[in-house]
């Protein structure tokens, strides 16, 4: 490294390091961690729910909308 | 196989005690480098929680050979990319990035002289584009090679070099430095 880096990596290091609030840092790992519950029977039925309750939901929307759209149909061509 | 080469396996694993580990070795520079790249400790904060919450979710899906520092400022650059999108970071960057050096080791001129180059710097290294900023702090004041920075800005080692050079030339430039010679 040159001298000249080394000047300027002492600039890059005088700019601002405010060290980090301990109220940060709590509700960081707070929240990270809520990812990494540890496994279990529990948490094997929360990931069930997770990965399969949306698609379902919106499968369920969709045959809802199905079967009215079909009975709306009925209704006007059927007599 | 790296030093973080186990601890890979265990985040692979969404081991808790591996996270904890990974946050313990490595949680200071990721806020040192997003309070620098921001010059804003607030912006920082908010930065730093989603860079750690990426980390988290996506650490089951790492590669065995991944080195986790470059991928854990990878994380916090595209936080801060994303943010800059939506325009919601303050552009008077140049209003946080202080740091007086202590006036107790230095005599009285010289603790003001030290201050006038202290917040030049600052104004400086404030006022250059993202790109420069982000390959100083992380070459410089991160220690990363060019390779790593390379990995961590998306560009190959040969640009990485030639923006870092441009970088140093214009801040240089703007501290009165001359490239040819050292103060």
């Amino acid at each position: 490294m040159t001298d000249q880096d080394d000047w300027l990596t002492l600039c890059i290091e005088e700019l601002l390091e405010d060290p980090l609030p301990d109220r940060v840092a709590e509700r960081t790992l707070s929240r990270a961690t809520g990812w990494l519950e540890p496994a279990g029977p529990q948490a094997g039925w929360r990931m069930a729910l997770g990965r399969f309750a949306v698609p379902f939901l919106l499968l369920s929307a969709a045959a809802v909308f199905a079967a009215d759209t079909y009975g709306t149909i009925s209704r006007l061509f059927g007599g | 196989m790296g030093p973080d080469h186990d601890l890979v396996l265990a985040l692979g694993r969404a081991d808790r005690a591996a996270f904890l580990e990974l946050y313990r070795r490595y949680h200071s520079r990721i806020w040192r480098f997003l309070v620098r790249l921001t010059g804003s400790p607030r912006a920082a904060e908010d930065l730093f929680q989603e860079t750690w919450v990426a980390a988290a979710r996506h650490a089951c899906r790492l590669r065995e050979d991944t080195v986790l520092l470059p991928w854990l400022y990878t994380i916090a650059r595209n936080k801060y990319r994303n943010l800059l999108r939506f325009q919601w970071l303050e552009r008077g960057r140049g209003e946080g990035f202080r740091r007086l050096p202590s006036a107790a080791s230095v005599l009285p001129d010289e603790a003001t002289d030290a201050r006038l180059r202290a917040e030049r710097a600052a104004r400086v290294f404030a006022s250059l584009p993202d790109a420069h900023r982000e390959v100083l702090l992380l070459c410089l004041g991160e220690g990363l090679t060019a390779a790593e920075a390379g990995s961590v800005l998306g560009i190959r080692e040969a640009a990485v070099r030639k923006r870092l050079s441009r970088a140093r030339q214009q801040l240089a430039q703007g501290l009165g430095i001359d490239e040819q010679e050292a103060p």
